[in-house]
């Protein structure tokens, strides 16, 4: 019986799925034959398999293949199945004999060249989160990647850079050869650099920042172009806590699956922070088109999706968030194949608040005319602005011009961690009042209208204070509602068990207006 | 027991209705007796016990001020002919004399006029503010139900002795000012009222308050008088417009046409409420006065206070809600209200 079977991962839309590939040899003119992939796609691979085979001096058995896949597959990368395939074959017609130890143990990822070496693949780091067998197989380019895995993951993989290294690891000769050390991986690049702290933000800015990020709420930033407002953007994504291990692999898979892996390396610690850009279209933005690549939506998971400049985005783009900012997830695809992928984001956007940008400034003089400054407001009005939480109005600081000279200083590294400490806590406040009822992880920003009265109780006494009368002082019910989440996340950073009436007060004054400012 | 006259039917029947007796009955029952002191001193006494009206209690209750003690309102001690004897009942007057606002108007207000007033009080909500009426059908009644449901002072001046509940379909509302608040009269316990009392209580109303609102008032009529009276005593008038088809603002509009100052929307009210100043505190003076003086931006603002960024959000936050001041075009300004409490 000519037979083989090999165990390969793919990955599909995001998830990564294990997959057996079967090959069996008929009597009977030579043809190539698969079931489970799209005819055209798997004639293509055939025909990349047999050149290369042929070019290394292998040989095609002049026989009917036959080739079944586990799982139908829709959306893969084009040649992730080529080196599974080719070894399949080989196997299967017996050029050469698999050893013991790896018979129906070892998982073949890779793709191939014509000229027979081994080509990256996308998504490694994420296939290697789920394991099926002991032993892997690996293209060498895609070691990076490794670098999180545990060490005795690590010496069952085996990185090949053509196709008769692979050959090589299959016979079980050199193995050592192909082995890779830990120390080899953590080249000096990756342990170097230390965090980068953020720059010294005028104080409103960086209490806003506090807040926002420590509920999870969705800012609006109005500034002229001499006020921090601009600094935000490179320094808001250090603010970010860590994440804990399950949300780092969720997003090293994202990263990886995307081919983004040296992004992961070069930061770090992943602090997921994507701007949008204006060009973007409606595919980049939620993700899509035939292999549901994900979006940047995506691609901002547990992390900043960064708005610079409101107004140079079309309408379309923006109401395009609206839907993801309520679910905090997107779904792509159609019919048959349907994919969900995370989509809990920070939305922070700034915005000048008129053309020229002075219109808060007194010692400059702006001309806009007040039809402009209405035109301004109306795009971000048209869009998304019930969607936002917190507004901060930064103007231009005297005191700062003076002290700074124009050099933005850092922050020293008590007072970073001090700040960290704060938001960290503030965020354990939040996960423990879910866990009283028996919620998923939400942060105050995103907590269910019908857990309203349970998370966010407040005493009589307090809305009598505030209101005075007037129960929801002249505030839509949205913006009331708004208002008591702020205020629960301001308590939470003093770490205060009830809202008061200065949390309020304090939530007040950052609150959404309906004019914006 | 000076049980009053409609409320001992009411007790009859609450009686018949416990025993459940008929029609037929109740006819015979009552035959038994002469006269009705006759069939009310049958009644068992836990009937009466449900209505604790005005026993000779009550009347023991009653205090005496005299135009020299010193409790004796400031602002009534500056009218023309102040009363010598004040007869009250009720919580003892002390009150914040600054904070004291009479709001009175017609017997049979339209929709608009109950709205208005009922707006009125809802605005001054703060606990320091007292108002001030006659307790009589219609706006007077309506705003001091109101402040009552507010949690605020209010003093009723009758035109019959204090322990009199004139009128008598306001009952609840007397129980309630007896408890809560207070009630004047000028007249020794006992007193009936006559029709000529009225005036003479309607300079009481205006002198004891510093601003007076006339809500809805018709031309001729005893609200009239205690504008004019009012204005007289050198008192702030202010009259709510209406339509010049309704005959129940025609009063309104002459005492506009006289001199008293119109209230056009909500926020102009502001003007005659000092309440606000009472509750800011040395901060909260410090930032308006800043406001007023250098607009600042939030940096210089925490430089100059020396506060937390998080405690000027705080005060910024509270002036802002208390409509003292108002964050435009990115800067914040003072509104009118906030112009007052500057020193």
């Amino acid at each position: 019986m000519k037979y083989s079977k090999i165990n390969t991962s793919v990955i599909q839309g995001l998830s990564v799925r294990n997959i057996d590939l079967e090959v069996s040899l008929l009597k009977g003119l030579p043809r190539f034959e698969i079931s489970g992939l799209s005819v055209r796609k798997g004639q293509e691979m055939y025909g990349r398999v047999k050149a290369t085979l042929l070019n290394n001096g292998y040989q095609i058995p002049r026989m009917s293949i036959m080739c079944h896949l586990s799982e139908e597959l829709q959306q893969v990368q084009d040649n992730s199945l080529d080196l599974a395939l080719a070894c399949a074959i080989l196997i299967a017609d017996d050029q050469i004999q698999i050893s013991k130890k790896f018979k129906e143990d070892i998982t073949i990822i890779g793709g191939l060249n014509l000229s027979g070496e081994v080509a990256a693949i996308k998504g490694v780091y994420a296939m290697l989160q789920q394991p099926k067998t002991r032993f892997w197989i690996l293209p060498k380019m895609t070691k990076d990647e490794l670098i999180f895995q545990p060490e005795n993951q690590l010496k069952n993989c085996f990185l090949v850079e053509d196709i008769n290294q692979v050959v090589d690891v299959l016979t079980n000769k050199n193995l050592s050869h192909y082995q890779i050390d830990k120390y080899e991986l953590f080249s000096e690049r990756i342990l170097s650099e230390p965090i980068a702290l953020p720059k010294k933000l005028q104080p409103l800015g960086q209490l806003a920042i506090e807040i926002a990020v420590a509920g999870w709420h969705p800012a609006l930033i109005v500034g002229s172009p001499d006020s921090d407002k601009p600094l935000l953007k490179n320094n808001v994504a250090q603010f970010l806590p860590l994440l804990d291990d399950q949300s780092y692999i969720e997003i090293r898979s994202l990263y990886s699956i995307k081919g983004l892996w040296q992004d992961v390396l070069a930061k770090k610690e992943i602090q997921s922070f994507e701007l949008l850009d204006p060009n973007y279209s409606k595919q980049e933005i939620l993700g899509g088109r035939s292999e549901l690549r994900p979006g940047v939506i995506t691609m901002a998971h547990q992390g900043i999706l960064y708005l610079e400049d409101i107004n140079m985005y079309k309408l379309d783009q923006i109401r395009l968030l609206r839907k993801p900012m309520d679910d905090q997830f997107v779904t792509l695809g159609s019919q048959n194949n349907q994919q969900v992928y995370p989509a809990n984001f920070l939305l922070l956007a700034s915005m000048a608040p008129c053309p020229c940008g002075y219109f808060f400034e007194e010692a400059q003089s702006c001309d806009c005319s007040k039809t402009d400054i209405n035109k301004f407001k109306e795009k971000i009005k048209l869009t998304i602005l019930d969607k936002f939480q917190l507004t901060i109005i930064l103007r231009e600081s005297a005191i700062k011009k003076i002290i700074d000279n124009g050099f933005q200083r850092n922050i020293t590294k008590q007072e970073y961690k001090k700040i960290i400490d704060r938001i960290l806590k503030a965020r354990s406040q939040q996960k423990l009042r879910c866990q009283k009822h028996n919620l998923d992880y939400a942060f105050n920003s995103n907590v269910k209208p019908q857990n309203f009265l349970d998370f966010f109780r407040l005493s009589n006494k307090t809305l009598q204070q505030y209101g005075q009368g007037n129960k929801r002082k002249n505030l839509s019910l949205n913006a009331f509602q708004n208002l008591i989440r702020i205020a629960r996340t301001i308590a939470d950073l003093n770490e205060d068990q009830d809202i008061e009436l200065k949390h309020l007060y304090e939530a007040y004054t950052l609150r959404v207006k309906e004019n914006i400012y | 027991m000076a049980y009053l006259y409609n409320q001992r039917w009411q007790i009859l029947l609450e009686f018949f209705e416990q025993k459940r007796m008929t029609r037929s009955i109740q006819e015979n029952w009552l035959k038994q007796y002469d006269s009705i002191e006759e069939v009310f001193a049958k009644l068992p006494q836990s009937q009466f016990e449900k209505f604790p009206l005005i026993s000779s209690d009550e009347k023991g209750k009653i205090r005496v001020i005299t135009l020299l003690d010193p409790d004796y309102p400031k602002l009534l001690k500056q009218i023309d002919n102040p009363p010598v004897f004040l007869y009250l009942l009720g919580n003892n007057l002390s009150y914040n004399e600054d904070l004291t606002l009479s709001i009175i108007g017609s017997r049979h207000p339209t929709p608009y006029g109950e709205k208005v007033t009922n707006l009125i009080v809802d605005y001054f909500s703060h606990p320091d503010i007292t108002i001030i009426s006659g307790m009589a059908i219609g706006i007077d009644s309506i705003a001091q139900k109101k402040a009552l449901s507010n949690n605020l002072n209010s003093i009723a001046v009758l035109g019959s002795g204090p322990d009199v509940c004139y009128p008598k379909s306001e009952l609840r509302l007397y129980q309630n000012l007896i408890e809560k608040g207070s009630i004047i009269s000028e007249y020794p316990p006992g007193t009936e009222p006559k029709r000529y009392h009225f005036p003479m209580r309607n300079r009481i109303i205006s002198g004891l308050a510093k601003q007076l609102i006339v809500t809805e008032a018709g031309r001729k009529s005893g609200t009239m008088l205690t504008a004019q009276a009012a204005l007289e005593q050198g008192r702030d008038v202010y009259a709510i417009p209406g339509s010049i088809f309704m005959k129940e603002s025609q009063g309104c509009h002459q005492l506009i046409n006289d001199g008293a100052k119109i209230i056009m929307n909500l926020e102009e009210m502001s003007q005659i409420s000092h309440e606000i100043i009472n509750s800011l505190n040395n901060h909260e003076l410090l930032i308006i006065n800043l406001i007023n003086q250098f607009r600042p931006d939030f940096d210089y603002l925490q430089k100059l206070t020396r506060l937390t960024a998080s405690a000027i959000l705080v005060t910024l936050g509270k002036l802002e809600s208390l409509d003292l001041i108002k964050q435009k075009n990115g800067n914040y300004y003072l509104t009118t209200k906030g112009f007052h409490c500057i020193k």
